[in-house]
């Protein structure tokens, strides 16, 4: 049967792998749930239970955010590298099918890092009054960008020596200026001062910038 | 469907693999590429996938005389088998080639994924994991992965590695039934039970 | 590349610097602490050309495969992180001889450390990938993406940060601050350090190359 391919099926097919894949082995994502608790806590308990400043909780907010992404996201490449069906994919899958598939289960992943961390964060530093949906909307928005330039950074050290901390290292640069931009928005919120558009509209327009760029670079590095 | 292999050569670093390749395979036809271990069937194979690029020369891949240029355009004509392929460990046997075919674009129901695990002697074990197959069952569902999908060419790499004579004697059935359908097969073996579909055949040194 | 470009070179640079140390006036308010900006200035100049050689030559790479076109990418990138480094270290010697800090993040300390630690990326990908087509595409995947980054960066570190940089020496109406001999200097050692920069990437290639065909 000559195939009508189907650019959406064939995504969602990569999505829907990733996520039995990690419902089923769940051991991975517990330990990244119990690394987003100890960062916080010892972070909190070092304060010694006292609420920093705004700007400086959204840094740590924002810091913790990427070391948790960090801790889990090389795994959408790394897993494949180290099961040998990065070849199969390679073989049977759009490359951009790998590419959208890989970084909608990424954001998935960080908004549900996003869903525990925030509570969480909110209780151990005893913020008042923390207008909970601004904030989560700015750490969603943050997250896309993220998952875009991590999915490709993944990747790209997939298959590399010393991968975990090359992933790192390749990642922050790239998302820099959404990290500061977000940090700055998030203090706003925090002070209880209402967010300006220009700054959201920058987070989204790195956002789509990031994930057309990722978009275009990574079939080639797909390709051998 | 026709590939044409023209002056096609592979070096890697110094060494060189196999150079001047010249040949074109059509529909109903049987490619077979003999050579001792390393010898470079695997690679000739991958390169015939687009998978890998050839140190010179081209390959051409040509559906109904439409030359398809790019990888992504020649990707959904091509179904690619060999020991390196490996399948997923935690999903079902069932799922594994559901998902590539999907991956693919296509959208096989429970039954064409049955009819598929059922010509290889796999329906028993539509339901369990990947990790409980043996090495011949892994073999067999990489022919039912194949069955599924039926793309017009199968790049068949050491098709009867890991089978026992049933498994072998079921493969080579499986390859005559579609060649007779008009598939165009390649394969890389040194295996005489092989050779003799091959309509043509490339010894590499 | 023939001798008499090389001891050319040699001469310009040796005369920039003469020039600096003897003709150049003290300038307003900075005495002669800014004989270091004739340094500084260029530096940071050729590290920024070295970012953008290098993202041309790795658009050409990706267009072409010819690996040539990755070397010359991955060489700029390494020559400018050198003179990120000079310029990001002699940068922070003004800082700390006029201002009395080392680093305050200022925009432009930030946006020319944000440029080593993107060249730094460069070079550990390129070190941890083994196979020689992978680590091309990557090295050039890698440095078009921070290319995107940059104009992002642009808008939002003046944003960011207070700004602790002196009042740029050209101003919003065009008029040059400068004394013109200053001025003239100045270009000559822009020209002399670009100069030794593409010397330094011919070098280098040749190097390079002739190491790769053995």
């Amino acid at each position: 049967m000559l195939p009508k391919s189907s650019l959406y099926r064939s995504i969602t097919a990569i999505l829907k792998k990733d996520f039995l894949n990690e419902l089923r082995s769940y051991y991975a994502l517990s330990t990244l749930i119990m690394f987003i608790l100890t960062a916080l806590s010892s972070l909190s308990m070092s304060l010694g239970g006292i609420t920093p400043a705004p700007h400086l909780l959204a840094a740590l907010l924002w810091v913790i955010l990427f070391f948790s992404a960090m801790a889990g996201l090389s795994r959408v490449f790394a897993q494949e590298a180290d099961a040998g069906t990065l070849f199969t994919l390679k073989v049977y899958a759009l490359p951009q099918a790998v590419y959208f598939g890989k970084l909608i289960f990424s954001f998935l992943l960080l908004a549900g890092i996003n869903i525990i961390l925030l509570p969480l964060f909110i209780l151990f530093f005893n913020i008042d009054s923390p207008r909970f949906l601004p904030l989560l909307g700015i750490l969603l928005l943050g997250s896309a960008g993220l998952a875009a330039v991590s999915t490709l950074t993944a990747a790209m050290s997939a298959q590399a020596r010393g991968r975990s901390s090359l992933f790192t290292v390749l990642t922050f640069p790239l998302i820099l200026p959404q990290f500061l931009s977000a940090i700055r928005l998030t203090g706003t919120i925090l002070s209880a001062k209402p967010p300006t558009t220009g700054e959201t509209l920058f987070l989204a327009g790195y956002a789509v910038a990031a994930i057309t760029a990722g978009s275009l670079l990574f079939d080639f590095l797909w390709s051998d | 469907m026709s590939i044409t292999l023209n002056d096609v050569s592979k070096r890697f670093g110094t060494k060189t693999l196999f150079s001047s390749l010249d040949c074109t395979v059509s529909s109903g036809e049987c490619l077979v590429v003999t050579g001792r271990n390393g010898s470079g069937k695997s690679t000739l194979l991958k390169i015939i996938a687009r998978l890998l690029k050839p140190s010179s020369g081209r390959v051409e891949i040509r559906a109904d005389k439409t030359l398809l240029r790019h990888f992504e355009q020649s990707l959904p004509y091509i179904g690619l088998i060999s020991p390196e392929l490996a399948f997923y460990d935690q999903l079902t046997g069932g799922e594994n080639i559901g998902l590539l075919a999907r991956a693919r674009g296509l959208e096989p129901v429970r039954e064409d994924i049955s009819r598929a695990l059922r010509a290889v002697n796999l329906e028993n074990f539509s339901n369990k994991y990947l990790a409980t197959y043996s090495t011949g069952m892994i073999q067999r569902l990489r022919f039912a992965l194949l069955s599924l999908i039926d793309p017009p060419i199968w790049l068949i790499d050491e098709g009867l590695s890991n089978l026992d004579s049933d498994g072998q004697a079921m493969v080579l059935a499986l390859i005559e039934a579609r060649l007779k359908q008009g598939h165009l097969i390649a394969m890389a073996t040194n295996g005489q039970s092989e050779v003799a579909y091959a309509s043509q055949i490339i010894a590499l040194p | 590349m023939p001798k008499t470009t090389t001891f050319a070179l040699l001469l310009w640079l040796l005369t920039v610097t003469t020039l600096v140390f003897t003709i150049v006036p003290p300038a307003l308010g900075l005495g002669y602490l800014v004989r270091i900006m004739f340094f500084h200035i260029p530096m940071a100049w050729v590290a920024v050309l070295g970012f953008l050689l290098s993202a041309w030559w790795a658009i050409r790479y990706l267009r072409t495969k010819q690996m040539r076109y990755h070397l010359l990418s991955s060489s700029a990138a390494r020559l400018g992180l050198i003179f990120c480094l000079l310029a990001t270290g002699s940068g922070a010697i003004f800082a700390k001889l006029t201002w009395g800090a080392y680093w305050n993040w200022d925009p432009r300390q930030t946006t020319i450390f944000i440029l080593l630690l993107i060249y730094g990326a460069y070079i550990s990908l390129e070190a941890s990938v083994e196979d020689p087509a992978r680590r091309a595409n990557a090295a050039a995947v890698y440095t078009l993406f921070s290319f995107i980054t940059v104009p992002f960066l642009v808008f939002i570190i003046p944003r960011f940060f207070e700004s602790l940089h002196p009042e740029p020496l050209i101003n919003n109406a065009g008029k040059i601050q400068m004394d013109s001999i200053m001025i003239g200097v100045l270009l000559a050692a822009l020209a002399g350090i670009t100069g030794l920069f593409l010397w330094l990437l011919q070098y280098w290639m040749k190097r390079r190359t002739t190491k790769v065909r053995e």
